[in-house]
């Protein structure tokens, strides 16, 4: 196809979308707001630090009352009450408390819990658990809170043995007793005095909302490339092919033109959208024309090409169960839905093989935040395979419904 | 004038053509007859270069045209049998896009212009998908003939028109014949045939059997048995 005939092709193309304006706009505006609520929602989540508050049921094999006042201690800190909330029952309950849902998860300190370090015993701590996120959370804190009891009960075990030997009142020596341990109880809660937290504005990498924000962008870009199935199956028009090679036009040009006008006219919503967002997340930072500008590009000829040969793969269900397929998979392995750290070692390895990542680290450039050039090569040499698998996609079809 | 020498194609082991040649003098109208699958669609679409022969050859003199789109854009007009339209476009879109292709920029609902000779205009906003066979056959008509090219290369096209609209293209193929175009028209109808054209090329199984003016082409029933077998495909008059 002559650079002419391409170019009124794609004009015409493009003329021809635009006349879904309407339909454009709305899509910005949809993409703006569910971006907006994904970022918002990730903010709340894990960086303001208001919990749903974990129920952590707790008993002692031998009634302890000790573990009542550690529990009245506990549940009366504000820190842990923020997202722990502890009640006391027998050992039998613990198990049906965790199978009704009424306690993300169990202790059950074993008989002589509190002493057993004094004796120089190990403390056997059981810890009943479902399958939630929760409880391995639940687990973690168990572990760490055993190592510090158990290094806890020695020092206060042995204030003990010196009051008895000093003081003879029993009662008055038990009293004191209890008193050391509550006194190292909020010790230990008041952990925060020890803590100064400084918060730095980070500019090498992007801001959780900023972040999720941009996962959720293009997650639901691609999700909408379905809604452009008409415009992207050629499969389906073997006899306008045969046609338009007729009038000297391949298959694989045509199909160019219709990627291109396609990707032409997306880029109004996408950009729209990624202002909007810029806007409304209140960015300073001046953004990295040139990186943005490139994200930009790759990111919709990347989209459009991946939806290209998927709504060529078959009809329209195959269509947006591939495109969906890929979606997910790419925002997972971005770390767009998980945050990147709690991803098991295995899935964080193929976090820079996502292209979710790779946009998302350029455009980045819109937030000031340089991007890594690895993330800009990977995306350009995708969008260069696809775009010679679609050209040879295409040239299949041709060869194929040839009449 | 072109060229057409040695013509071969096959699908898989079957032979759809086997060596046809013929030559497409400017100011000629040839047509093609044949029962069905005797090998006239595949014929025309090799020529339109929609379909690539396993063999031969296509010059317009001595310039050999065959895989050279620009030559095809510009100097082949080809009506498929079957529309091969997009249902999505409506009328004005379809004519528009053909127009943008061939670098056209003149109104398409012109008065003498051939949509218009064919009512396209009153169906311009119409979807494609919502016509009739008629009316898409019509709109298939107007885009062979936009480009004003040399050559016409039609594939049973005409039957599918009421009276009227088939009275205005015929007219229209004689005008374009006497501005010295040629048509190469395949059809069913002997009595349109032996009504247009000047010369007559007979295929059966793929093989060119016959290729005379039209004055010579046999008139009796048996030898057109002979010629044509099957003939229950054909209708005379």
């Amino acid at each position: 196809m002559d650079r002419n005939l391409f170019v009124s092709g794609l004009r015409f193309q493009v003329r021809q979308s635009l006349k879904k304006l309407p339909y454009l706009l709305g899509m910005t505006a949809v993409l703006l707001s569910l971006s907006m609520i994904a970022g918002s929602v990730a903010v709340m989540l894990l960086s303001n630090r208001r919990y749903s508050r974990v129920t952590l049921a707790v008993a002692s094999e031998d009634a302890d009352p000790r573990l009542t006042d550690l529990v009245r201690s506990l549940n009366g800190n504000p820190e842990v009450n923020e997202f722990l909330v502890i009640h006391e029952g027998q050992p039998g309950q613990m198990e049906g408390l965790v199978e009704s849902g009424s306690a993300e998860g169990a202790l059950v300190l074993s008989a002589g819990f509190f002493d057993k370090p004094t004796r120089s015993a190990s403390p056997r701590l059981i810890i009943l658990s479902s399958q939630q996120l929760e409880t391995v959370i639940l687990d973690k804190m168990a572990d760490s809170s055993i190592r510090m009891f158990a290094a806890f009960r020695q020092g206060a075990g042995r204030s003990e043995e010196v009051i008895r030997e000093k003081v003879e009142d029993p009662v008055r020596a038990k009293e004191l007793a209890r008193g050391i341990a509550e006194h190292y109880v909020r010790w230990l809660l008041g952990y925060k005095q020890m803590l100064r937290r400084v918060t730095v504005n980070s500019t090498g990498f992007l801001s959780i909302s900023q972040h999720y924000m941009l996962s959720a962008l293009l997650f639901f870009f691609f999700l909408t490339m379905p809604l452009y199935y008409r415009d992207l199956s050629i499969r389906n028009e073997q006899g306008w092919a045969a046609r338009l090679r007729s009038a000297g036009v391949r298959l694989p040009s045509y199909a160019a033109v219709r990627v291109l006008g396609i990707s032409a006219v997306l880029t109004g919503p996408l950009i729209a959208s990624l202002l909007g967002l810029r806007l409304l997340d209140g960015t300073k930072a001046a953004p990295l024309f040139f990186q943005s500008m490139a994200g930009l590009i790759l990111s919709i000829l990347l989209t459009v090409l991946l939806a290209f040969l998927c709504c060529n793969a078959g009809g329209i269900v195959p269509a947006i169960t591939l495109n969906t397929a890929l979606a997910s998979v790419f925002l997972i392995f971005s770390g767009g839905i998980v945050p990147p750290l709690l991803l098991p070692p295995s899935v964080r390895t193929l976090l820079p093989l996502s292209p979710f990542t790779w946009m998302r680290d350029c455009l980045s450039g819109l937030y000031g935040v340089r991007g890594n050039i690895q993330s800009l090569l990977r995306l350009t040499i995708s969008v260069a395979m696809l775009a010679v698998w679609s050209a040879f996609r295409a040239a299949r079809m041709e060869k194929k419904g040839a009449v | 004038m072109l060229i057409i020498s040695g013509i071969r194609k096959s699908y898989g082991k079957k032979a759809v053509l086997e060596d046809i040649s013929l030559l497409l003098r400017t100011g000629e109208v040839v047509g093609i007859v044949g029962h069905n699958g005797s090998g006239k669609s595949t014929f025309l679409s090799i020529i339109a270069q929609v379909v690539r022969p396993d063999a031969g050859e296509i010059h317009e003199d001595d310039r050999s045209v065959l895989g050279d789109r620009s030559y095809v854009r510009e100097h082949i007009g080809y009506i498929p049998q079957n529309d091969w339209l997009l249902s999505d476009l409506t009328v004005k879109e379809t004519l528009h896009f053909w127009q943008s292709i061939h670098r056209m920029n003149e109104p398409v609902f012109a008065a003498d212009s051939i949509a218009s000779q064919l009512g396209l205009d009153l169906l311009a906003g119409k979807k494609v998908g919502t016509l009739s066979g008629g009316m898409q056959k019509r709109l298939s008509i107007a885009l062979a003939f936009l480009h004003r090219p040399r050559y016409l290369l039609i594939d049973e096209a005409l039957p599918a028109l009421d009276r009227a609209y088939r009275f205005a293209v015929l007219e229209r193929l004689a005008d374009f014949r006497d501005q010295g175009g040629a048509v190469l028209y395949s059809s069913h109808r002997l009595d349109d045939i032996r009504a247009f054209c000047d010369r007559i090329l007979v295929l059966r199984e793929g093989k060119a059997v016959l290729c005379v003016s039209t004055e010579d082409f046999p008139t009796d029933g048996e030898t057109l048995d002979a010629l044509l077998n099957p003939l229950e495909s054909m209708t005379d008059g």
